[in-house]
């Protein structure tokens, strides 16, 4: 709701060691980088007057507005861009609105525009797989390929569900001749697209399916994120139990 | 710059001249270059990261770009490899076009029907294609027409039209006297000459049955749509060429999706009114690859021959070897699923390799709403690259072919993307419209669904751009005032109708007038080039030429399709700046005989004859 996402992450993960991680925390994990919440910008702007001061609310307020149709900017002045940009003027430190706004100018092919907000990141961002991505993006786009790799493995090793950096790796895979290798990944990337749609329509309030926990268990298992994977897997073999075994085991 | 010439029709002169490889001034030319690129690039690197960095932490670091090794060219049939890149733009300066339909007697305008049907097939129609009908060496066009898609064709319904280019300043409406009574409700045309006799013949796509009409070769066409083993549904573009390389043109065509006009899906809004159907509910329709026969009848072979994939909703479609081993492929633009590109396998079947290559989906790796497709090298390595059209939201997609790396979409590093992102995209060429040695652009808009509640328009304008140092730079403003315009653009293609060497534009509206775009630009040197095939198919589809001039390399294919709905006079244009010296020119044809042409003199027509054997 309020885009702490370190604090997500980590608390997830606590979750998941403690084996006391809901299903839907794994669909909360895999979506973390996009995962914006309806109503969560009303939310935080009834947070906000509480407490007007408030970076954190005023920021997620922005953040989770709806994007533009079909990610054409409107002219408007209270459009999210505008809104967004004001922040940043405020709170130039913020990670959520740097990954915003470089997400924005990656979007629309901005090289430049994503150089120069790299250039200006504060220390805290070295630890955020969105900002390696980034990265691997511009070196990617500047065929410098070998920075290239570097800074999309440091993504992947930061957040080793980093489909996108897996998409940018393919390319660079492509340039560097290794088909086959290139073609893996893009199948990993296409399955996690796939998922992503599927995740992203469930309901606030519905159950997680358990094709969809599976699906995220063989991804987790293909990204090499074994806390994920391996918690995942126990936790279907709990669900595709039935009867009072099945309560007994969870 | 050159005055503009009219028709001229000048043999080539054929010398047998092996074509020498680079010199030692070149590689100490080449080595300052380097040095100075370097040094411009470190200064570039460093205002940047002055400028703007606050810490010095592992992600504000910005080094210059590395540079990459070339690959030195050795022999000029080599196709395998990527070519040396050494050029860059002689020109800055922007084609300019001026729109002459009216004046010259074209007049026709696509009509979609009654808008309240709200029927799928509506906004996707209008093609053009340029054809020589009656041979007397000017450029006739083809226009299809729509109609009321909820009626079965009738003499009710607005034909399709044939006008012929009388090389006065004027074209002359000769639908009937043709034997022209296309009725259905079309989208594009597909022209070739199918049975290798001299005469071009028309393939029309439907809502429907597609109609084949065989030129006679006296003026006529005679209706053989019966050779087409085919059912009744959409069909979109369409795309000849020689896959199996057996000397007659073999036929793809696009099949979008499964959609009835007589009894359509119905879809609605969240409040249960009625509005257009998205391609995401509707199931696709497999396209369909037929090979010609060569006895005036074609087999549709698509599954027995490997080119057929999931999700396969085909608007647009291009055969050319892009692989460079002498061998047509097939690639194929999927609306919002992952494009195709079959990779022929040299013995009758393909492998779809679009994903492994890099060509199915952009670097955000989503699958795009992809539309036309325009083929050309604009970075001059010696392979064809891509350039995709897509819907509102999408970037339009350059794909960089790398050779044995397969593609990979440049658009962001070529500036490519913001201008695009907000236009609903369909025809597109690639050609260098003057002359000046680099690619060029454009691109025909147009929404599908009145997008009056998102604050954009129906009706779009057209773009120009242009491909210099592999950065796209938007001409628009400076190609005339066709592009200050706004329109609902369809279908677009290529000829040099005026017979002056350079090449000019039919470009469709939905619901207005079309467009003639006649090309005044100035320009520099060029070279066209002609084809007449003996062992290959007549027109030379599928011919590959490599042009040298100096260090400067150029290659050209004549591709089958490309664009959208829409065919080109299977022609050549080289653009070649400022450079006045003699050239070389290396011919593959698809039958695989091999000529080598030294050209003297440049600014002329060439019409090339294939040799009965390797000329080289």
């Amino acid at each position: 709701m309020t885009l702490q996402r370190r604090k997500l992450e980590q608390q997830i993960r606590f979750a998941i060691d403690c084996q006391r991680e809901p299903p839907r925390a794994y669909v909360y994990l895999f979506l973390i980088d996009t995962m914006r919440i309806a109503g969560a910008s009303e939310s935080n702007s009834r947070w906000l007057e509480q407490d007007p001061e408030s970076e954190l609310f005023d920021v997620a307020r922005v953040l989770h507005m709806p994007e533009p149709e079909n990610g054409v900017r409107a002219s408007s002045a209270d459009d999210k861009y505008s809104l967004a940009d004001g922040l940043f003027n405020r709170f130039p430190d913020n990670l959520e609105l740097l990954a915003y706004k470089i997400d924005v100018r990656l979007r629309s092919g901005d090289v430049q525009g994503v150089l120069q907000l790299l250039s200006a990141l504060p220390p805290e961002a070295d630890d955020d797989n969105r900002f390696w991505r980034a990265k691997g993006w511009l070196h990617l786009n500047r065929n410098e390929l070998p920075k290239a790799n570097e800074a999309l493995n440091e993504a992947i090793r930061l957040f080793p569900m980093d489909w996108y950096a897996r998409n940018l790796l393919a390319d660079l895979l492509r340039k560097k001749s290794s088909l086959v290798e290139a073609e893996k990944l893009h199948e990993l990337v296409q399955a996690a697209r796939q998922l992503r749609i599927q995740t992203n329509a469930i309901a606030l309030d519905a159950e997680i399916p358990n094709d969809i926990l599976t699906e995220l268990a063989r991804l987790a298992e293909q990204c090499g994120d074994v806390q994920v994977a391996s918690a995942l897997n126990r936790r279907l073999e709990i669900l595709n139990m039935s009867g009072p075994y099945r309560n007994q085991r969870r | 710059m050159i005055k503009h010439p009219r028709r001229s029709d000048i043999s080539a002169t054929v010398k047998n001249s092996a074509i020498d490889p680079r010199g030692k001034g070149f590689c100490h030319a080449r080595q300052l270059a380097g040095v100075l690129t370097w040094l411009i690039l470190l200064a570039i690197v460093g205002c940047d990261s002055s400028a703007t960095s606050k810490t010095t932490g592992p992600l504000r670091e910005s080094r210059p770009l590395v540079a990459q090794k070339p690959v030195v060219l050795s022999n000029i049939f080599d196709l395998r490899q990527p070519l040396e890149i050494e050029n860059k733009p002689v020109s800055v300066e922007s084609p300019v076009f001026d729109d002459v339909a009216q004046s010259e007697g074209l007049y026709h305008t696509y009509l979609t029907g009654d808008k309240k049907l709200l029927l799928m097939v509506q906004p996707t129609g209008g093609g053009c294609g340029w054809i020589d009908y009656d041979r007397d060496g000017n450029w006739d066009l083809y226009l299809n027409q729509g109609g009321d898609p909820s009626l079965p064709p009738s003499a009710m319904q607005p034909s399709d039209q044939l006008f012929r280019n009388l090389n006065d300043g004027r074209f002359h409406l000769v639908t009937e006297l043709a034997g022209i009574d296309e009725r259905d409700y079309s989208q594009g045309v597909a022209v070739s000459d199918f049975d290798n006799d001299g005469f071009s013949d028309i393939l029309v796509t439907n809502i429907g049955i597609c109609t084949l009409y065989q030129n006679q070769g006296d003026g006529t066409f005679r209706d053989v749509s019966t050779a087409l083993p085919q059912s009744p549904g959409w069909h979109s573009s369409a795309a000849w060429g020689d896959v199996d390389r057996d000397g007659d043109l073999d036929l793809y065509v696009c099949r979008y999706v499964n959609f009835d006009t007589f009894h359509p899906h119905v879809c609605l809004t969240a409040s249960g009114e009625r509005r257009m159907c998205q391609p995401n509910e509707i199931d696709p329709r497999p396209d369909e690859l037929y090979l010609n026969e060569g006895d005036d009848t074609f087999r549709a072979v698509a599954r027995e021959r490997g080119v057929f994939g999931s999700s396969n909703k085909a608007l647009g479609v291009s055969i050319a070897d892009f692989d460079n081993d002498e061998w047509p492929d097939i690639y194929v633009a999927n609306d919002a699923t992952p494009n195709f590109l079959f990779i022929n396998q040299k013995d009758g079947q393909f492998l779809d390799k679009a994903s492994e290559l890099g060509c199915a989906v952009a670097s955000d790796g989503r699958a795009q709403a992809s539309m036309g497709i325009a083929v050309g090298d604009y970075d001059h390595n010696g392979f064809l690259d891509l350039y995709l059209t897509h819907f509102e939201g999408e970037w339009n997609t350059l794909y960089r072919n790398l050779g044995p790396a397969g593609f990979t979409d440049v658009t962001a590093a070529a500036a490519g993307v913001s201008t695009t992102l907000s236009m609903v995209a369909f025809g597109t060429v690639m050609e260098d419209f003057n002359c000046d040695g680099n690619e060029d652009l454009v691109i025909a808009n147009g929404h599908l669904d009145d997008p009056g509640h998102l604050g954009t328009q129906l009706a779009m304008p057209p773009q120009l751009f242009s491909i210099g140092d592999s950065q796209i730079t938007d001409n628009s403003v400076r190609g005339g005032d066709y592009f200050s315009q706004r329109f609902i653009g369809r279908g677009m293609a290529t000829a040099d109708y005026d017979g002056d060497g350079d090449l000019d534009l039919a470009i469709v509206h939905q619901n207005a007038p079309v467009s003639l775009l006649r090309n005044q630009s100035s320009r520099g040197h060029w070279l066209q080039l002609q084809f007449i095939g003996r062992r290959s198919n007549r027109q030379g589809v599928g011919v590959r030429v490599t042009l040298r001039s100096g260090s400067y390399y150029f290659i050209r294919e004549i591709a089958g399709g490309t664009s959208y709905c829409a065919s080109h006079q299977p022609v050549m244009v080289f653009g070649l700046g400022n450079r006045d010296q003699p050239c070389e020119l290396a011919i593959v044809w698809p039958s695989g005989i091999r000529q080598s042409i030294r050209v003297a003199e440049l600014d002329r027509i060439i019409v090339l004859s294939e040799p009965a054997d390797d000329d080289i």
